[in-house]
């Protein structure tokens, strides 16, 4: 009996903790089909005007379509650094790899609040955000770094499972390193690979502080552009906007369960 | 076979966190060096000054506390709420389980600006969270919920969580199962076995989690910015209004100086709790 009450309170506080994970988005679905501008439980109808006033506003599609390209980017460097690197370190001594991987963290640990006015500084003093293409190419490079402990997590568990030997057997075979790389490497890589683009993709797309501190008129972020249309207006607009890029994570996690397993990448021990 | 040269991405990731990273860090941080004259202009004569006023100004002190108080809170409420949910991702099976794991990967990788959002939504006044309760009739007026340090920690804690999550499970998950079924055969019941057994063992794991927790809500600034609205400053929001509004680079990068100390102190400590737990024989 006892017992029974203790496995009852276990679930309880998982189920309450899922809730409250749960509650912002399902609000903000919720008033992303609400007619009225200010929210009001229960909801009073359903319309899909927040949707259709989203896709009318060039600015928000302007940025839409920079930070997709910018995330599309910076996912292809970001994952294949983390696949050479792997490949690397599986043959070098134990030192350089742990001091690499200890370098690829770093970036995850310094708060963005510190790396912002710091990518700002930087570009500004060395001339390098001066025009577009610098300034692009500083936040491209910035976000490498950044979106860099991610893939390598999801790289380096996947790389993990494969055997030396696979590798060991194409050089005997007198198979060079681009073609063991190209031809057994990346293709047994390939779910990690996946969950790798998917990382590096969402946390690209949605970053908010460096993005926000190296923002130029003609370089603004999807997550800047909300930024700044929240501050002076709070309408749901931002709500159909949230709902669209919470189903896409969602999406896009599914996929990397379904590829190599949340499991997996995440490091849990099953 | 495999030369020096065959570590050449080695050196693409030094080359590019050295451009991107490395030396636009010491940059900033250097800047706490220099003396402020006016907005966007910097004497290069060097001063202790920058850091003299982090411990002397009076508003500052009270903004560090503020960020303290926030971020012990949200990562006490981390732990409460946070373990019950890594344990049952890392020792249940079946669907409900992924389906919890799904849900806290997938709130990770959902945008911070987004999830503020929602708890603006629910919190306001006339929002979603207070026309509910006075339409049950559990209250008159609306509760106080937002522009407050309440609201900041409900929105911070449950930024946060999916992260405590996943680095407590992993440390969960790695506590061989037949320890628990040991205990359990030695005669101890679910709770005890918990309380000697599981709990102490995924202690590295709950400090790890809590660490990284607290270092990320101190620092974070759009959460408080929206929920606290701009009545609860926090040495994020601080940063943030040195270097966009007020162009005092110098003091900026000494606030950061001092936050960076501050968390790597706080990391020193529990690497040092850590050294000790594993001295003290269970």
């Amino acid at each position: 009996m006892r017992a029974r009450l203790l496995r009852l309170a276990y679930l309880l506080a998982v189920a309450v903790g899922c809730v409250y994970l749960l509650a912002p988005t399902l609000v903000v679905a919720l008033a992303s089909i609400s007619p009225t501008a200010t929210m009001r439980f229960p909801p009073t109808g359903f319309s899909m005007t927040w949707y259709a006033n989203f896709f009318s506003r060039p600015e928000f599609l302007t940025s839409l379509r920079l930070s997709a390209a910018l995330a599309v980017g910076v996912a292809v460097a970001s994952t294949l650094l983390a696949v050479l690197l792997a490949v690397t370190l599986r043959r070098a001594p134990p030192v350089i790899g742990t001091v690499t991987q200890i370098a690829v963290l770093m970036p995850a640990i310094l708060p963005t609040i510190v790396l912002g006015p710091a990518v700002l500084i930087f570009g500004a003093e060395t001339g390098l955000a001066g025009g577009r293409t610098g300034a692009l190419l500083l936040l491209a490079g910035t976000h490498v770094a950044l979106t860099l402990p991610f893939a390598w997590q999801a790289i380096a568990t996947s790389y993990a499972s494969l055997p030396p030997m696979l590798e060991e057997a194409a050089e005997v075979s007198g198979a060079s390193r681009a073609r063991v790389l190209g031809r057994v490497v990346i293709p047994m890589l390939l779910p990690g690979i996946v969950a790798a683009m998917t990382f590096s993709f969402l946390v690209s797309f949605d970053e908010p502080v460096v993005s926000l501190f190296t923002t130029r008129h003609d370089m603004i972020t999807l997550p800047t552009q909300v930024f700044t249309y929240l501050r002076f207006r709070a309408d749901p607009t931002i709500a159909a906007l949230s709902t669209m890029m919470s189903l896409i994570s969602l999406c896009l996690m599914l996929v990397a369960d379904r590829v190599v397993g949340l499991d997996r990448i995440m490091g849990l021990t099953r | 076979m495999t030369g020096r040269g065959a570590y050449w991405p080695i050196g693409v990731l030094a080359a590019v966190l050295l451009a991107f990273f490395l030396a636009p860090l010491a940059l900033f941080l250097g800047f706490s060096l220099l003396t402020y004259v006016q907005p966007g202009q910097f004497g290069p004569d060097l001063t202790l000054d920058n850091f003299a006023r982090v411990v002397a100004d009076t508003y500052t002190v009270g903004v560090f506390a503020t960020t303290l108080r926030v971020g012990l809170t949200v990562t006490a409420l981390c732990i409460v709420i946070g373990y019950p949910v890594a344990h049952f991702i890392a020792r249940e099976d079946g669907w409900t389980r992924s389906l919890v794991l799904l849900i806290v990967t997938a709130s990770l990788f959902t945008n911070l600006i987004v999830r503020t959002y929602g708890w603006i939504v629910l919190l306001t006044p006339r929002g979603m969270l207070n026309s509910a309760l006075i339409q049950a009739g559990l209250i008159d007026k609306p509760l106080k919920l937002m522009f407050n340090e309440t609201g900041v920690v409900i929105g911070l804690t449950q930024i946060m969580l999916p992260l405590f999550i996943l680095v407590a499970a992993v440390s969960i998950s790695a506590i061989p199962k037949t320890l628990q079924d040991a205990a359990g055969i030695a005669g101890a019941g679910p709770l005890r076995t918990f309380w000697r057994v599981t709990l102490p063992l995924s202690l590295p794991g709950i400090l790890n989690g809590g660490l990284l927790v607290f270092v990320l809500s101190v620092s974070n600034f759009i959460t408080p910015d929206f929920l606290g609205g701009g009545r609860v400053l926090m040495v994020g929001s601080m940063i943030y209004q040195l270097v966009s509004r007020t162009l005092n680079y110098p003091f900026a990068a000494a606030v950061a100086v001092s936050m960076l100390a501050g968390a790597a102190l706080l990391a020193l400590t529990v690497l040092l709790a850590r050294f000790a737990l594993r001295a003290v024989p269970t």
